[in-house]
Parts: structure tokens; sequence; C-alpha cells
């Protein structure tokens, strides 16, 4: 119940920021500014951690099999 | 009973999400109906043109023991060595300025010790194990603000099959600094079922739903944040059938999983630019689930841009993780569920990594890109459980 207060409290403070016109967002444009450099990165990261952790998966990425190398 | 609740709460959310995907679809269409004609749905008439093409290459190097693999004593861990290469080629288009599409190519080559071992439970199948997909995401954009997108893809092993059908709807704000991201998705596996002792079972099937929402926002002119949720449901047989658990009758006795399984993951993110030409990314992750796993990541990246064309990357990665509540190294013969696979033990994990990347501006004078990208990374990951995995990986690519 906290994490989810604490959760909602975080939503709300990123709901309430002022907007950035177009003009201002050059720096957010520079590619090191992505969540991910590319979808192949991504691809590979996520491989290496949802085959050799059991808490992988439950965030909207595929948690199915694929790839016998357990 | 509890059991029953969650799948009606997680019921309730993919109908809602769902219903969400439908309105806004519904919205978007009736939206544009007058003058409903092909170009006023597609856009405008436009030739394919191709956006990028990427290829990667990694090659994963594993080593260490755990108690669910057959190459060892009886009763004691065996060799987890295991060597996967896997080229991924990805290639995305437009057609026309509402449409786009993305078809990626992964391709596996596994080859693991465990399964090499007497008695070898997947016979040469598994030795060497090859393993195609085929995922394509189309993407389109209904207004300025709403895009909808579509995911199938298939994926290919020798004793493995699985579909997997995704739907999302982003919403951006007026000023696009706001997005929001619901997605749904439902995967089937399909595999052949060996035991412990190599015999073959027939089939088994796997199923998969999950939904997920994800906010992220532009918070200062150098800094961006995102969070995430994503609820998953797990349901038919959860593991590879052949592993193995040691029994205290010193033999080896096939291990099982609940039926079902429940996953919570909530992920935040933040990026920031730094004043001297560089960025720093954050990454934190929740996780929860049925099995009785709890866990904490958090990822520090740090990017350096040492020209207009280069950047390096340096990055650590903490993970964290309870155990599952049935996973052991010695197990009573019959006993149900029961696993003595590592990854589901108790374990804490690090990363480090280091990545440089060349991004050229070709000026359509190498096959007409306008850039030509190029990058190396290497990466050790080593976990508290004897085993550890060395990735080496690069790419090239182009803009055109």
């Amino acid at each position: 119940m906290k994490r989810l207060v604490l959760c909602s409290i975080f939503a709300i403070q990123l709901s309430c920021v002022g907007g950035v016109g177009p003009a201002r967002r050059a720096k957010l444009a520079d590619p090191m500014m992505q969540f991910s450099e590319d979808s192949l990165e991504t691809h590979r990261k996520q491989k290496l951690e949802s085959t050799r952790e059991g808490a992988a998966g439950g965030d909207g990425a595929a948690a199915g099999g694929g790839c016998a190398c357990q | 009973m509890p059991s029953v609740k969650r799948s009606l709460v997680l019921f309730v959310l993919v109908f809602v999400t769902t219903t969400l995907l439908v309105l806004t679809g519904s919205a978007v269409v009736r939206a544009e109906m007058a003058p409903i004609s092909d170009e006023a749905i597609l856009g405008r008439r436009e030739p394919i043109v191709l956006e990028s093409l990427l290829a990667r290459y990694t090659y994963f190097a594993q080593d260490g023991s755990g108690y669910q693999s057959k190459a060892g004593p009886p009763g004691g861990p065996g060799s987890e060595w295991l060597h996967v290469h896997e080229p991924q080629v990805e290639v995305v288009f437009r057609q026309g300025d509402r449409i786009r599409h993305r078809l990626w190519l992964p391709i596996d080559i596994v080859t693991a010790a465990s399964p090499v071992t007497k008695p070898d439970a997947v016979s040469a199948a598994s030795r060497y194990n090859q393993a195609v997909a085929l995922d394509w995401t189309t993407s389109y954009r209904a207004t300025r603000a709403v895009t909808l997108s579509l995911r199938e893809g298939v994926h290919v092993e020798r004793m493995f099959r699985s579909y997997v059908l995704g739907l999302s709807a982003s919403f951006a704000s007026e000023n696009e600094d706001r997005t929001f991201t619901v997605g749904v998705s439902q995967t089937n596996d399909w595999f052949d079922v060996y035991d412990v002792t190599g015999r073959r079972h027939g089939h088994a099937n796997r199923s998969t739903s999950g939904v997920s929402f994800a906010l992220s926002q532009v918070l200062s002119p150098t800094t961006i944040g995102e969070l995430n949720y994503g609820l998953t449901v797990q349901a038919g047989e959860l593991g590879n059938t052949w592993g193995g658990v040691p029994t205290n009758t010193g033999d080896r006795d096939s291990e099982s999983y609940p039926g079902r399984r429940l996953r919570h993951a909530l992920v935040g993110r933040l990026a920031q630019f730094l004043p001297w030409n560089g960025a720093a990314r954050v990454f934190g992750r929740f996780y929860d689930d049925t099995y009785g796993i709890v866990a904490f990541t958090m990822e520090l990246e740090l990017l350096q841009r040492l020209s207009r064309a280069i950047y390096v990357r340096a990055s650590y990665r903490a993970h964290v993780q309870s155990g599952a509540t049935f996973y052991t190294t010695r197990t009573t013969p019959g006993t149900s569920p029961a696993t003595a696979d590592s990854d589901l033990q108790e374990l804490g994990a690090r990363t480090l990594g280091a990545k440089i990347a060349f991004d050229i501006p070709t000026g359509n004078t190498f096959l007409g890109a306008r850039t030509t990208h190029l990058d190396v990374a290497y990466e050790r990951y080593f976990r508290t459980n004897d085993l550890h995995v060395d990735v080496i990986s690069c790419a090239v690519g182009f803009r055109f």
C-alpha cells in the first residue's frame, strides 16, 4: 500500500511538470538521451537477464519461452 | 481463493485495457470519417521508403554450475557451460506518412553442456539448438497525438513453437512532452515434453498474457523520465520439462512447477543530459510474483560524447532477488512443485559494461545512407551463486 501511495505521488509529480517547447529539446534528441539506443541492443540485454534471472518479465516484455538455453 | 481473486483482477485489467484500445480506435476512425477515403485513413500515397537497416551480432559465453544441470556428479551441481551466437537484423520502413513497419529477425545458435551429458534428455536436438524468430510491428499514426501499433511474431526451434500478438496505443499530449502508452500482449508456446531421463511424453503448452502502462514525461530541457507498470499471467507448463532436481535418495527427479504464475513489475527510468556533453541514465525496477520471488534492480549508465560522431558508455547494474518458495537442492521423490534451477534461487547479480559507438554522417554517398552506425560493446555478468557470462556485441547500421 505504501509503495502504491509513493508511486501515485510520483505519477502526480510527473503530471504537474510544465511544458518544454520543441525549440528547447535539442539535447533531448541526442541518441545518448534515449533510454534504449537501439532495439536490438535492448533485446540482447533482456535476453541475458530474462534467461538468467527468475525475476524477469512482468514489465510488458515477453516472459514466454523461446531459447532452450536453461 | 486468492488465485481466483488475482485472475479476476487480471481479467478486469485486460478487459478495461482492450476496451480503451477499441474505443480509441473507433473514436479516431469516427473523427476521420468525413470525407472518408483511402488517403484520409492511410495518409498521402507514397512509395515504400526504407528508414533504417541494422544488423547486430552477439556472442554469449556462460560458465558456472547449478543443481538443475545433469553435467555433474549425482546429487551435486552440474556444469552450466553454454555458448550462444546470436545474429539479428532489423529493417524499418515507412508506407506513406502514417504507417511504419519494423521487421526483426533474430537467430540463436545454442550449445549447452547439460543436455550433452548422458542420459541425454533431449538427444542431439538441444546439444546444438538453433532458433529463429520473425517479428513484425506495424505502427499507424492515427492522429498527431495517437499512435496504434500491432505486433505479430513467430518463434521456431526444433522442439518448440511460439506465437505472439500484441496491441498498443500511445497518446501524446498537445505539446508532445508527455506520452501515455497502454499495451496488451498474448504469447502461446507449444513444445515437446521430455522428462529427466530423456523419455518423450507428447506436447505441452504455455500461455503468457500481459498488460502494461507507461508514462513518459519531458521534465526539463535536459531531463526525461518514464514510469512503467506491467502485469503478466502465465499458465500451463512453466518449466522446460527436462530440468532435474537431486533427491534425498541420491537420484534425480524431474522438476515441476505450479500451473500458474502472476508477475508484477514497476520500472522507473530517468535520463539527464550533462553539461560536459555527456548523459546519465538511471534505471530502477521492483518485481514481485506468485513464486515468492521479490527482486530489486538498479542500473546506472554514464555516456560521454567524444566528438559529433563518437560517444562512449560505461554501465553498472545490480540485481538482488529472493528465491522461489519451492527451490530446493534435495527433494523427496514425487514432491511437486520442486525446482533446482539456479535462476530461481536467492541470488545477487552484477553487470559491468562498456561500449563505443560511431554515428558517421555519410551524406548519401555510401549506399544512399545519411548516417552509418557502428558500435562495439562488452559486458561481464556475474552472480553470487557461481555463474558468469561474458557478452561481446557489435553492430552496423544505416539510416536513410
